[in-house]
């Protein structure tokens, strides 16, 4: 039978069109939000908004933020002990490190982009407020994901939208 | 290859490991044994630098590749074989097809199967778990319980394997309750109340 044989860095590759699938579903859907809905992007990007419809959108956009962070991470999470046995658990940390800022430099990049060319504005806070998010949540599913297994990914994000909503209300937003 | 010095480890309040002491030397085939919860995981993963000890030190030669299976292995459940070995194995480029096709062949795996590891019965998941500790021509090796989930065939096939592999000039050391009969141990020892005691007579 014909088979073809892709090598590994082209699998590689393969996480990063994931990765960028991710970014461009979410730029569709902030085209959608703007165009269809109307609606203001620093309550569905940044905050936890109040009206259903802004709810829907928010969690959908909290989910690729978390999908971007966690396509970086979840293979070598997942094959943790044989890739530390390979490389010693200092090397795996820093590693583990670098991917998550690495995605988070191209999240920064991505959301500048996007702001600028949907919105004609760019909310720096809510960004850093992002990004340390997202900080936060990559180390520490990389840290739980043993424990937790195929519910980090959702319980990390009941524990966004939750932070985000206690944010909301501390802002008056 | 490898010095184990005065290694301690406890996990709250219960001492596992009071005082290990253990050299690894080049062609040696080691059997470790002990009761549940003796420590010998603990051992294995203090060495392979997954835990670190409370005291104590491990000295390795520069020029030792350590090569492991401890317990259940982890493995990228919607992925592969293929894709999780060449993942493995392209860590430090060390790829080699030729010989993952050899083991995946030796063990009755099919390397070209789309199957994902998810749907792996435990024997299969072990089999896998052995071939990733063996295929980068890794020359110091850890097998805790390798014969787990195993069949009677792949056991001998196992055994056959340690036995060439030591001919050849590689270091194992196997941590299990049944002792492989065919497997030709340099030297055996128990693990005992935190201890490592020789049992070469």
């Amino acid at each position: 039978m014909f088979t073809i044989h892709i090598p590994i860095y082209l699998k590689r590759g393969h996480l990063r069109v994931k990765i960028i699938k991710n970014y461009v579903s979410l730029f569709i859907l902030f085209l959608i939000c703007k165009e269809v809905f109307h609606i203001d992007f620093i309550d569905i990007k940044y905050f936890f908004p109040q009206r259903p419809i802004y709810i829907v959108f928010s969690l959908l956009v909290n989910y690729f933020y978390l999908k971007i962070v966690f396509d970086c991470i979840f293979q070598y999470m997942e094959i943790d002990t044989f890739s530390i046995i390979r490389m010693g658990k200092k090397k795996y940390h820093t590693m583990m490190f670098k991917r998550i800022m690495h995605t988070l430099i191209s999240f920064v990049f991505f959301s500048i982009f996007t702001d600028l060319f949907c919105f004609h504005d760019i909310c720096i806070l809510g960004l850093i407020e992002t990004v340390c998010i997202e900080t936060v949540i990559g180390l520490w599913m990389s840290i739980f994901y043993k424990r937790l297994g195929t519910h980090t990914f959702m319980a990390n994000l009941i524990l966004i939208i939750f932070v985000k909503y206690l944010m909301t209300l501390a802002s008056g937003f | 290859m490898l010095k184990v010095n005065h290694i301690k480890k406890s996990f709250t309040k219960n001492n596992i490991l009071e005082d290990i002491n253990l050299e690894i030397n080049k062609g040696e085939c080691l059997y470790i044994h002990g009761k549940n919860g003796c420590g010998k995981s603990t051992l294995f993963k203090i060495i392979c630098d997954i835990i670190q000890s409370d005291s104590g030190t491990i000295e390795k030669d520069s020029d030792t590749y350590i090569g492991a299976l401890i317990e259940n292995p982890g493995f990228i459940e919607n992925e592969s074989l293929r894709f999780n070995l060449e993942f493995l194995a392209s860590i430090n480029h060390h790829y080699n097809e030729e010989r993952i096709r050899e083991l995946c062949h030796m063990y009755s795996l099919n390397y070209d199967s789309s199957s994902i590891l998810k749907n792996y019965s435990v024997g299969m998941r072990q089999k896998a778990g052995i071939i990733q500790a063996v295929m980068e021509d890794q020359n110091l090796i850890f097998f805790d319980e390798p014969t787990r989930g195993l069949d009677e065939e792949s056991i001998i096939v196992f055994e056959d394997m340690v036995n060439t592999l030591v001919k050849k000039g590689k270091s194992i050391v196997i941590a299990s309750h049944d002792r492989l009969p065919h497997v030709h141990y340099t030297h055996t020892y128990l693990l005992e109340e935190g201890t490592l005691k020789s049992e070469d007579y």
